[in-house]
């Protein structure tokens, strides 16, 4: 039993990494119908910027996250100039595909440079040692996800349905024509929307790493499962994609656990194909009627 | 062109004796027959992404599937080559008829996410069943391509894949000029219209993938031979990226590009060997700058520059090339200022000869589509409510309301478009009502679109020989061998799509772009691709809508011919003279229900419809409320 909660535990805070990063997507998805590619190599930038500050500059966790912030934002700006505003203009899927793709090739090798190759520790802000709860043993790390991964998602959904700023983006991925009419600025909200998207890839990178380690490949695997979740969920829905997130960190971890970890990281997939044959919108997603 | 026809196959097999000029293992082997099987792979690819439009991250899955198989058959059964490798083709196209699955329903973002995870599951299925894949140990014991006096080992090889590669380039490009072609490029640009126009997604789509799939599966039975070692770390999506990146390098639908493409990405990396560190770094950098600044790929750029040191010289002796310049003939009789040409000459052959014989013979008057009690409910909204409609051979029923009323859902339900929540609909004894818009299309009923639904990038000649899609009975293998058959097809295609042409007045507009006509030929050219799906029944939605006076005129003259020819015709329209002028039958509609129906005169002077079209007056609105 207590075995079970603790699998349970990290299925969650698994599944919430895995959420933040289609959470990412979605927040794209929304105003460009775009996603990026290169969310993982974020995440890895965030990561690496984060053991910098942490542990070369000693300024400790909370600095660390908010230098992954602002690496983030600053990605963000650069991905959408560089990537995705050529490839929408050229309107062809391939072609925003691939940008994302480059401008993540030249940020791992711009990693490997930086950082070299190899894979380090990446010290728990809390302590390492697993809590106990009674028979359940707890590390403070998953709990520290789950909370912060939380916090993000939350503040992000109030923001884009209170907040007149949200109330744009609203607009944008209503129908982007209608939206500039009414006299948004539809590029600078696109922009916005790929700040807050990387942004949250690279603290999600700083939140992971002490569970994992910190190298140029931390990141691949990691975003190619959110790409599932995101879908799982439905790319236009929030709760969609946490619930994908769960769903999915917790079939990993079981499949893991009872049948091979060799397969691990298949159920996502399976789970991806099923409802693409499904329900292709997603869990939450709703089908819109084509107009003709 | 001519010239091209010699040039082109004379490069062709002066490549076939590359290795005797050299026996340096590395250019021939590790070079040149690599270059080949990507090639095939590559071009395989552009099936998909540059004809169909559609994206794919999962062709290592696919091209894993072709050399697992050839593999494994090879080194535990002991079978030759070339059975191994038709079973490796033959597993690459089922694995691609899964992968295409999501396409037929998804697009953007979500097509390629899916392409991945399909990449990702055969990558760790060829990593984790280790009994028939070897595991992450791979497969080296691949016995050797030595069969009595034919020997393909070492630079030998060159001469297996290079043939091949020629052949595969061959049959993707003769797939790409016939009717499977115009197929894709058609579903690409409209998948709605395509439909409508007889083209069957399900058909199309699939085959695309799993054609690519062949190629990818032929690739991967090639693949095997290269280094006489596969392991699953090769099948990764960087394979599947890297394809991309070939396939958009050289530049989308061209055998140059595909060829290009697939040398760059496999002799860059060796040239950028002595900085090896960065080599990822400058490839990437490459690619955004190729995607950047030139979206056609090298093949564009280099046809761009051809075309234009051609036109130069073309300048210095005062002509202009033929190809790319629309002849303009003398407009014919009758066809100027949009007037439909006078019907008969070379229209009447043009115009299905079909459409009373295979139907019934009765002939004019006679009931073909009927409608009874049809209904569409789009969640509380019913749209149209209960509505009984027929139309009948060689005469017009025009379909009138406000707007709102429910017109263009009647000709989105009567087409296939939608699917109708209630009643049924009949055409030539078939219930329509769970038909797919291409079959509709095929049992003779055609339509027009209110937004004006061509494909854009095609010529208006192309434009409507995708109406004629449904002439070509020659499957697949006809046009890959490019036997005499597919080549009568298209020829008498192209003749009757001239002749149609000429039939609604755009007879010297052949060679323009659709999307560069002025708007009222648009709609011509839309009844012109509708009328060559050889319609019993045509569905016009506002023909005239947004058209000069002197257009709306041209289309009253077609609709005249064509009710001549026995076509029956629903005819939705604003414009009253015209509704009047040429309809035999009027239906009014408002708020989904039939209010009016009869006579156009007698319908002209119907109360309910004097009142939804202008509102109820003051006066009448109070004894309303009084009442």
């Amino acid at each position: 039993m207590a075995d079970l909660i603790q699998l349970i535990l990290s299925g969650v805070a698994l599944g919430m990494i895995y959420a933040l990063l289609a959470f990412g997507y979605s927040i794209t998805f929304s105003t460009s119908r775009t996603i990026n590619f290169a969310q993982g190599e974020f995440l890895m930038l965030g990561a690496l910027t984060g053991l910098t500050v942490d542990v070369r500059l000693h300024l400790g966790y909370v600095m660390a996250v908010a230098a992954a912030a602002g690496i983030g934002a600053v990605l963000g700006v650069v991905l959408e100039r560089v990537a995705i505003r050529p490839a929408l203009r050229t309107g062809s899927t391939v072609a925003w595909v691939l940008a994302t793709v480059a401008l993540g090739i030249v940020a791992r090798n711009a990693a490997e440079r930086i950082w070299g190759t190899d894979d380090s520790p990446f010290p728990a802000p809390l302590s390492s040692e697993p809590m106990r709860l009674g028979p359940i043993r707890v590390l403070p790390q998953e709990v520290l996800i789950i909370g912060i991964a939380g916090l993000i998602m939350i503040a992000v959904e109030i923001f884009r349905r209170r907040s007149i700023w949200g109330k744009a983006v609203t607009a944008v991925a209503a129908d982007n024509e209608a939206a500039a009419l009414a006299g948004i600025n539809v590029p600078v909200t696109i922009t916005a929307s790929f700040v807050i998207s990387s942004a949250i890839a690279a603290v999600s990178g700083v939140l992971v790493a002490p569970l994992t380690l910190a190298g140029p490949t931390m990141g691949t695997l990691l975003s190619t499962k959110a790409y599932a979740v995101a879908i799982v969920g439905g790319l236009q829905s929030g709760i969609g994609v946490i619930v994908g997130g769960l769903l999915i960190g917790l079939c990993e971890q079981f499949t893991a656990r009872y049948i091979s970890t060799g397969y691990k990281d298949t159920p996502g997939f399976i789970l991806l194909i099923l409802i693409l044959l499904i329900k292709p919108a997603g869990i939450f997603g709703k089908r819109s009627i084509k107009k003709v | 062109m001519d010239r091209r026809r010699i040039v082109l196959p004379l490069l062709a097999v002066a490549c076939c004796f590359v290795p005797l000029l050299t026996s340096n293992e590395y250019y021939v082997h590790s070079v040149l027959a690599k270059v080949c099987v990507y090639t095939i792979v590559i071009a395989g690819l552009d099936l998909v992404v540059g004809y169909s439009g559609d994206v794919s991250v999962g062709h290592a899955g696919l091209f894993a599937a072709g050399a697992y198989t050839t593999a494994i058959l090879m080194w535990k059964l002991h079978l030759p080559f070339p059975l191994a490798a038709l079973a490796g083709i033959a597993m690459g196209a089922l694995f691609g008829l899964l992968l295409g699955v999501p396409a037929l329903r998804l697009r953007g973002p979500y097509l390629a996410v899916a392409t991945i995870a399909f990449g990702l599951i055969v990558q760790t299925f060829v990593n984790e069943a280790v009994s028939l894949t070897n595991g992450s140990q791979g497969i080296r014991a691949i016995p050797p391509l030595r069969y009595g006096p034919i020997d393909f080992e070492g630079n030998h090889f060159y001469y297996l894949v290079y043939p091949l590669m020629v052949l595969s380039l061959l049959a993707v490009h003769r797939l790409a000029v016939s009717y499977w072609g115009r197929a894709f490029a058609a579903l690409k640009e409209n998948a709605v219209a395509a439909e409508c126009s007889g083209i069957s997604r399900y058909r199309y789509k699939l085959g695309a993938f799993i054609l690519s799939a062949a190629f990818a599966g032929l690739g991967g039975a090639l693949f095997v031979h290269i280094d006489k070692y596969i392991g699953p770390p090769t099948f990764s999506e960087q394979l599947s990226i890297l394809f991309l990146i070939a396939l958009i390098f050289g530049g989308v639908r061209s055998i140059a590009g595909n060829i290009i493409g697939t040398f760059l990405v496999i002799v860059l990396p060796d040239v950028f060997n002595a900085v090896a560190d960065y080599q990822l770094m400058i490839f990437g950098g490459l690619l955004l700058f190729t995607l950047y600044f030139v979206p056609q790929g090298i093949a564009g750029v280099l046809q761009a520059a051809t075309r234009w040191m051609l036109r130069g010289r073309a300048g210095l002796r005062g002509r202009a090339l033929p190809h790319r310049e629309p002849h303009r003939e003398p407009m014919p009789a009758g066809a100027g200022n949009g007037v439909p040409a006078a019907p008969g000459g070379n229209g009447v052959d043009a115009i299905a000869t079909r459409t009373l014989a295979g139907l019934d013979p009765a002939g004019r008057g006679a009931g073909l589509l009927t409608t009874h009690d049809l209904t569409i409910a789009f969640g509380g909204l019913v749209a149209v409510n209960k509505l009984d409609l027929e139309i009948r051979a060689g005469q017009v029923h025009a379909l009138i309301g406000p707007n709102g009323s429910g017109k263009s859902t009647t000709v989105n339900l009567l087409s296939g478009i939608y699917r109708p929540t209630g009643g049924s609909i009949r055409f030539a004894g078939r219930e329509l009502e769970r038909a797919s818009p291409h079959l509709i299309s095929r049992l003779g009923v055609a339509r027009t679109f209110q937004n004006v639904a061509l494909f854009g990038e095609m010529t208006v000649l192309e434009n409507v020989l995708v109406g004629l899609h449904h002439t070509f009975k020659g499957g697949l293998l006809p046009v890959l061998l490019g036997t005499r058959q597919a080549r009568r097809e298209e020829r008498e295609a192209r003749r009757r799509a001239e002749a149609l042409l000429a039939f609604v007045g755009l007879g010297d507009l052949g060679a323009e772009r659709a999307r560069s006509l002025p708007y009222g030929k648009q709609r011509l050219l839309e009844i012109a691709r509708a009328l060559a799906q050889d319609p019993a029944v045509i569905l016009l939605d506002e023909p005239a809508a947004g058209l000069t006076s002197g257009e709306i005129a041209a289309v009253d003259t077609l609709i005249d011919a064509l009710r001549a020819r026995g076509i029956g015709i629903l005819l939705i329209e604003h414009h009253m003279d015209l509704v009047m002028a040429v309809s035999d039958e009027v239906t009014v509609l408002d708020f989904g229900q039939r209010i009016a129906q009869g006579k156009p005169e007698e319908v002209q002077r119907d109360e309910r419809v004097i009142s939804a079209y202008l509102g109820t007056t003051v006066h009448q609105g109070a004894a309303a409320a009084d009442a």
